[in-house]
C-alpha cells in the first residue's frame, strides 16, 4: 500500500485502481480529486471512484479489495437509490477511498470518454470534463455547484455545450435547470439557453 | 450570493490552476490535502474532550 501517513487518500486511491484493473473492472475518477483536475484544487480528506460494475459483483470485489490489504466495508442503497452501492475503503492511516458502484442516470459512455493522466508513476483515469459538470449539478450541493463553475471557466470555450445539456438532462430537470443556471451567469451574453440545452 | 468580486477571485484561482499540468494539479490536491489533514489533527489535539488536548 502506497500511503505512509494521513491525507494521502489520492495514494491509496491508485492502490484502489490497481485491484480494479486486476478485476477488469472500468472506472473513472470523480470527487475532489477530479475537481482538482477539470477545476482548482481543493483538499479533501476522501476520494472517490466511479465503477461500471453490476451489483452483484460488489461481493467479489469487496473480497478483491479486503485481500489486498484494505479495509473494506459494503453499504447497499435503498431501492431507488441514486447510488446502488458502495464499497468503502479506508487504511490504518484513515485515508479513504469511497468505491461508487453505478449512478442512476449516468450515461454509460461516461466510461468512454475518461481521461488517463499519469499520477506517481501509474496513470489515473478521470471522468470527463461534461460528465464531471452533469454529475455536479445533479449533486446539488454548495461545494458541488462551486465544483461544477469552476469546470465551466477553466475553459468555457472548450466546453461541448450540446454533451454536458443532453448529460445534465439525463439526471432530470433540476440538473438541467441548475446547470442553465450556471452557464447563463459564467457565459453571460454568450450562452443562450433556449439554443443549447 | 452574486458578487463581481467573488467571481473574479474564483476566475483567478481557476486561471491558476490551469497554468499547471494535470498531473501538477493532481500533486498539489496531494500536498493540499496532507497539509489540511495535520492542520485538522492538530485542532483536534488542541480541544479539550475525548481526542485529548488540554
Amino acid at each position: 500500500m502506497r500511503p505512509r501517513g494521513a491525507g494521502e487518500s489520492a495514494l491509496l486511491l491508485l492502490d484502489a485502481v490497481e485491484v480494479l484493473k486486476a478485476e477488469g473492472i472500468k472506472y473513472a475518477v470523480v470527487g475532489a480529486v477530479a475537481a482538482s483536475v477539470h477545476g482548482a484544487v481543493r483538499a479533501s480528506l476522501d476520494a472517490d471512484v466511479l465503477i461500471a460494475a453490476a451489483e452483484q459483483q460488489v461481493t467479489s470485489l469487496h473480497k478483491a479489495f479486503s485481500n489486498a490489504g484494505f479495509q473494506s466495508v459494503v453499504s447497499r442503497g435503498d431501492p431507488g437509490d441514486q447510488i446502488p452501492a458502495v464499497i468503502r475503503l479506508s487504511d490504518a492511516f484513515g485515508n479513504r477511498v469511497d468505491v461508487l458502484v453505478g449512478l442512476r442516470g449516468l450515461d454509460p459512455e461516461a466510461f468512454a470518454r475518461t481521461i488517463e493522466i499519469p499520477f506517481h508513476g501509474s496513470t489515473l483515469e478521470f471522468i470527463g470534463r461534461e460528465d464531471f459538470i452533469a454529475m455536479k449539478v445533479f449533486a446539488g450541493g454548495p461545494i458541488d455547484l462551486v465544483d461544477a463553475e469552476r469546470a465551466i471557466a477553466a475553459n468555457p470555450a472548450s466546453l461541448d455545450l450540446e454533451l454536458v445539456g443532453r448529460l445534465a438532462a439525463r439526471f432530470g430537470k433540476g440538473a438541467s435547470a441548475s446547470l442553465k443556471s450556471i452557464l447563463s451567469a459564467d457565459l453571460g451574453a454568450g450562452y443562450d439557453a433556449t439554443d443549447d440545452l | 450570493m452574486r458578487s463581481k468580486l467573488a467571481q473574479e477571485t474564483t476566475r483567478a484561482l481557476v486561471a491558476q490552476t490551469q497554468r499547471l499540468t494535470p498531473e501538477q494539479r493532481l500533486e498539489a490536491f496531494l500536498a493540499h490535502s496532507r497539509l489540511l489533514t495535520e492542520l485538522y489533527l492538530a485542532g483536534q489535539k488542541s480541544r479539550p474532550g475525548k481526542h485529548g488536548g488540554r
